[in-house]
């Protein structure tokens, strides 16, 4: 049954759905292709001597270069579990009408679930092909020999394709577990606890370990607790940020003077969670861009040392890590875009009932880029400063004072990048606000 | 004297619908005037181009004896800020911002400071018979409640007209007419001038003077009938 009318829900969709779900698609596209490039490299056996391309040839950088696509999954994710919120709207309208034809609660969950596989499969495959269509061609244009031993094996596409059609499954399912639909209406299940302090305990942790691990005496110990305490502090920044986001819209909210702030900081603390989400990427980004800066002085420190040019290994690996960087700095801040929509889409009469009132349109836009400062400055700077404090031994007992000054000015600068980022893209969203908020919506005739 | 509020010859249309023909109508200061007709029949867009939300294709709309409908979108934010107040249905309150920031927000986006705006939100609430609410949210109010804050916040910049869109009507009768006399009590304290959508016969039976919209065309009601 559900097979039959979701075929006939998808072919009556509005403009803005088939939006929707091309969106979905391209992030299913992208994750299908960052999978299988992971599960690619994994499946490469031995090394072999390259100038540039020491990544992706070198056996035991392989792993942490499947990592990194792995890693580059989350921004993905969140831009779909984004998307599947602003379809909420739209969906939950047409999902009460459908209980009121007959649809059990059962029927209902199962509609939007077949219509995930359906859009998570499509993507899927378009993203399988990509990924066998652009290795083929990349190793063409590079003149690589060995394509037999590079190139991904046929047989696990599709078991990657199936594993993210069941992903966007479980993630629409996820996205609706907090709405109950009745014949005559669509209610949210209760609010949603606050996200507790206790989110930020990993990060804590994290940024001790990693400070221990600098005088543990066995290297080898050290080493996997600055890993430990890495990877503790980068779930940290995950799971604490909606609660930086309430903390800081809280503390905002208190002193704001201007209504303006005011909107903006009590519009945070009453959904800190989806905004958490997004900013929570975009300090993942400065975390790494903070981490990178550690290691690009030790490279430069090392060959103006040895008076040597910086190898081409390392050349390439920044590219690739600013590539990677900017790559989920993008996603994210996209996903902070369909924040905005799905926001404007639940609130826009309140604005509108605000700019009818006499609001000028510039205040509610004001309103909006300072709700995306507030959020995105102390979750940027957290992140900065665990980087750093986990590396503050290092920094301290350095070899050069120049070091700290490099790695702090260098923690600053992605800070105000990714900040600035955020809040470009919503002043660029103002279109959408503008056309929410219009007075002339609230006309109901 | 001349009208405080006066539209001639408006006429609006919507793709392929016309909301409104040639309507005609005068609105004396103080003076508390219900719209009435039945659904669809183009009486909410007429309040709107009455306080400038939307712009008519034709006709005019004076306001104090100034043409109002050719000014530019920032001239008719201000227009509207400063000088009308707007209930609607469904309250229309920001719903992240307590019932007393509401009120203090509608204040503070006219200059007030916060304290300021707070002091005189909670003394607005009061006076609506909602000052216990203050530090609840428009999810926690009951239907009432919302739209005494709402009446609240449209009364608490003292605007000389005060627009309603069928302030009464997602509410029973008993807590409508509540609402309808603490908004009407308010005004007429002031002197302000009230513009009443509705198409409820007893609500309309509170204005001085009631005209009907019927497809689109605006009639007096003679007083003989109501």
């Amino acid at each position: 049954m559900p097979f039959g009318i979701a075929a006939m829900l998808a072919r009556g969709a509005s403009r803005a759905e088939r939006r929707r779900r091309r969106l979905l698609a391209c992030c299913a596209a992208l994750t299908t292709f960052l999978m299988l490039g992971a599960v690619n490299l994994v499946m490469i056996r031995g090394t072999v001597q390259t100038d540039w391309a020491g990544l992706v040839a070198e056996e035991g950088l392989r792993p942490g270069t499947a990592l990194a696509l792995v890693l580059l999954v989350i921004p993905v994710l969140a831009l779909v579990h984004q998307s599947g919120r602003v379809a909420q709207a739209t969906q939950e309208r047409r999902l009460a009408a459908l209980r009121l034809a007959g649809a059990t609660p059962g029927d209902v969950r199962r509609l939007a679930a077949v219509e995930a596989v359906r859009i998570g499969a499509a993507g899927a495959v378009s993203g399988g092909i990509a990924y066998v269509c652009a290795q083929r061609a990349a190793m063409a244009a590079l003149g690589v020999h060995h394509t037999g031993r590079y190139a991904i094996a046929l047989w696990v596409v599709p078991f990657v394709l199936v594993l993210v059609a069941a992903a966007a499954a479980a993630v629409s399912l996820l996205v609706s577990r907090h709405v109950v639909t009745s014949p005559l209406h669509v209610a949210r299940r209760g609010t949603r606890p606050r996200p507790r302090r206790a989110a930020l305990i990993p990060l804590a942790a994290g940024v001790a370990l990693m400070v221990v691990s600098t005088f543990v005496p066995w290297l080898d110990l050290g080493h996997s607790l600055l890993f430990l305490g890495a990877a503790a502090a980068l779930l940290g920044v995950m799971t604490g940020s909606s609660r930086l986001v309430l903390e800081a819209a809280r503390l905002t909210a208190r002193r704001a003077r201007t209504p303006e702030t005011l909107l903006a900081a009590r519009a945070l603390e009453g959904d800190p969670r989806a905004t958490g989400r997004t900013m929570a990427v975009v300090g993942l980004v400065v975390a790494f861009g903070t981490g990178a800066g550690v290691i690009e002085w030790d490279v430069f420190h090392n060959a103006s040392t040895a008076d040597a040019p910086i190898g081409s290994f390392w050349l390439v690996s920044f590219g690739l890590t600013y590539a990677a960087l900017l790559f989920a700095l993008l996603v994210a801040v996209t996903a902070l875009v369909v924040h905005r929509a799905e926001a404007l889409l639940e609130n826009g009469r309140s604005m509108a009932v605000l700019a009818a009132s006499g609001v000028p349109m510039a205040s509610l836009r004001r309103a909006a880029a300072r709700q995306t400062l507030i959020a995105a400055t102390p979750v940027c700077a957290v992140a900065a400063l665990a980087t750093l404090l986990g590396m503050a031994p290092e920094l301290v007992i350095g070899p050069s004072p120049l070091m700290v000054v490099w790695t702090v000015g260098r923690a600053l600068l992605m800070v105000a990048l990714a900040v600035a980022a955020a809040a470009a893209v919503t002043a660029a969203s103002g279109r959408l606000l503008s056309r929410a908020a219009a007075p002339e919506h609230l006309r109901t005739e | 004297m001349s009208p405080l509020l006066h539209a001639r010859g408006v006429a609006k249309t919507f793709g392929r619908t016309r909301a409104l023909r040639d309507a005609s109508l005068s609105i004396d200061a103080g003076e508390v005037v219900a719209i009435s007709g039945p659904s669809g029949s183009g009486k909410s867009t007429l309040l709107h181009c009455l306080a400038e939300i939307v712009v008519p294709d034709e006709g005019e709309i004076h306001y104090g004896g100034t043409r109002v409908d050719e000014l530019d979108e920032d001239a008719r934010t201000r227009l509207r800020r400063e000088a009308f107040g707007i209930v609607f249905q469904f309250g229309g309150l920001v719903p992240e911002l307590t019932a007393e920031e509401n009120v203090a927000v509608s204040l503070m986006f006219r200059g007030t400071d916060r304290a300021e705006a707070s002091a005189a939100a909670r003394e607005w609430l009061e006076r609506v018979g909602v000052g216990d609410c203050a530090a609840l949210r428009p999810g926690e109010l009951s239907g009432g409640q919302a739209q005494r804050v709402a009446v609240a916040r449209a009364l608490a910049t003292e605007p000389a007209v005060i627009f309603a869109d069928e302030p009464t009507g997602a509410l029973d009768s008993v807590t409508g007419e509540e609402v309808l006399g603490l908004l009407l009590g308010a005004a007429r304290e002031r002197g302000a001038t009230v513009v009443l959508v509705t198409h409820d016969n007893r609500i309309a039976a509170y204005a001085d003077r009631e005209v009907v919209v019927r497809d689109g065309v605006v009639s007096d009601v003679p007083a003989v009938a109501r």
